[in-house]
């Protein structure tokens, strides 16, 4: 009898495992992973940047330390300014995936990946939130057997 | 602290026992005064925001370039963090803050570059130490490691690369550090340059592939070890891949209309090109043709990059048309423009 519970138990267990094998890859993705693929690629002949460097022959002529990277998006108008480090390849860098993100937000609202993201932390505090009562409420439980 | 006192004349301020110094009665009620709390033997409590006003003043009366940046770097550098993200710069310096504050900015006042300042600064991903007079990367040569790295993605195996005046190591450092495929040798002719390259290295643990010699580039196109005066044959590589410099290429007529920070703190053989901005770049190319191998091997012939002045592509042009340096088997294959729109980058291959 027991055996054969033990048995039951398996197969279902495997057939669990296998279900994505059967249903395609999409039924493996849980309302925890994040879908990327609606994230946008922007293209370097919509961009113009702009730095400062002033006039004159410029490259070992000129040492300025002044780094600050304007990006413009042209169809959409988006301008990121970025300064956040020292180096003007990295503000480069920042600002476009900074303006990925944006984009993200801006064309995709709830399905962005800052969006999804959100929803993720929000369900994770809830569920936290409610363990952490269930938690209290035991505690409470116990202490009010104990007591007796 | 502070509290109220209600008397017949009506309620006037006081400063309590507890204070050290007694505030002058008058000074609460002048129009102009501010609150002045006893802090230190001074009296006053000297804030962020106070110190970044008066030397922000201070460096435009002097006419300092860039006066907004010098403050704030000099300031975060102080305080160990980002001043521009700061919410309270009405916090107070202390005395040892206030102290390396004021020679920091006498420092820049005599026009020291702000990377020697805090004597350090940023190059891509890696943060390098400088120190005068060892030059300072400039952000044109950030690109030519993008440039670079480009050719290296379509190589496959151990690439060989050979850096001629690494300076502070900074291109040899950001390639290794970008790609895990190369093997770098960097040479500089001042040995300053040479311990600041060594200690960049060390501290990002790129040692093993980033090697550096004091030697130097004779003009017939040599490479000669300054410690002894011979050919470094035996240490180096017989052949590379591919060689990279940033040259001095600053030519006379543009050499003494630099700004005082270059002139007065930078080695200027750093700089100094001669009188056309090729005194070394031609003993460059006639060197690398003795070490760039022809025969396509792993999937690319011997290339040659140099960092130049905008006026050099053309000339270069012209050196290469001439059927004399037709005997070095080497061709001109193309210049690439810097983020700012200048001709900066050539690319030279071995046929």
């Amino acid at each position: 009898m027991l055996r054969n519970v033990g048995v039951a138990k398996l197969y279902q267990f495997s057939v669990n495992l296998y279900k994505p094998l059967l249903y395609g890859w999409i039924s493996s993705r849980t309302k925890r992973t994040i879908d990327y693929s609606l994230v946008p690629t922007i293209k370097e002949e919509d961009l113009k940047e702009q730095f400062v460097r002033g006039s004159g022959p410029g490259g070992q002529s000129v040492n300025k330390t002044s780094n600050c990277v304007i990006l413009t998006h042209m169809p959409s108008g988006i301008v990121i300014r970025c300064h956040q480090t020292r180096s003007l390849d990295q503000n480069r860098k920042k600002a476009r995936e900074t303006l990925v993100t944006k984009l993200d937000n801006l064309i995709n609202g709830p399905k962005s990946v800052e969006a999804q993201q959100q929803s993720i932390q929000e369900i994770k505090s809830v569920k936290r939130e409610q363990k952490r009562r269930k938690m209290a409420s035991l505690k409470s439980q116990w202490k009010a057997t104990n007591s007796e | 602290m502070f509290c109220l006192n209600f008397t017949r004349r009506g309620v006037r301020a006081v400063a309590s026992v507890t204070s050290t110094i007694a505030v002058p009665y008058s000074n609460l009620f002048h129009r102009n005064a501010k609150m002045v709390w006893s802090h230190d033997s001074s009296g006053v409590r000297y804030s962020m925001g106070d110190a970044y006003r008066e030397w922000f003043k201070k460096f435009k009366i002097e006419r300092i370039s860039e006066p907004r940046e010098s403050i704030e770097t000099i300031l975060s550098h102080v305080l160990a963090k980002d001043y521009r993200h700061l919410c309270h710069q009405e916090h107070p310096l202390t005395e040892e803050q206030i102290e390396l504050l004021k020679k920091l900015c006498e420092c820049r006042l005599a026009r020291m570059p702000l990377q020697y300042i805090i004597g350090e600064w940023q190059f891509r991903q890696l943060n390098l130490t400088l120190s005068p007079p060892v030059f300072i990367p400039r952000p044109e040569t950030e690109n030519l490691v993008d440039l670079i790295l480009e050719r290296l993605s379509k190589r496959s195996g151990l690439v060989n690369v050979l850096e001629v005046g690494c300076g502070s190591g900074a291109i040899s450092l950001a390639l290794a550090h970008e790609s895990s495929k190369v093997m770098c040798t960097a040479i500089d002719q001042c040995d300053l340059a040479c311990s600041v390259a060594r200690k960049n290295a060390s501290s990002l643990n790129l040692n093993d592939r980033v090697k550096i010699w004091w030697a130097k580039l004779t003009d017939d196109g040599e490479i000669t070890s300054c410690i002894s005066t011979c050919k470094l044959d035996d240490e180096l590589p017989k052949k590379f891949d591919m060689v990279v410099s940033n040259p001095p290429y600053v030519p006379n007529r543009d050499l003494f209309h630099l700004q005082p920070e270059i002139l007065l703190y930078e080695d200027l053989k750093a700089l100094d090109g001669g009188k056309d901005g090729l005194k070394i770049i031609l003993p460059l190319i006639k060197f690398s043709s003795t070490v760039l191998d022809s025969s396509p091997v792993d999937g690319g012939e011997g290339v040659l990059f140099i960092e130049v002045d905008s006026s050099h592509p053309a000339l270069l042009q012209k050196w290469f048309c001439d059927e004399e340096n037709s005997k070095f088997q080497l061709q001109f294959k193309s210049v690439h423009l810097d983020l700012f729109g200048k001709e900066r980058f050539v690319e030279i291959v071995k046929i």
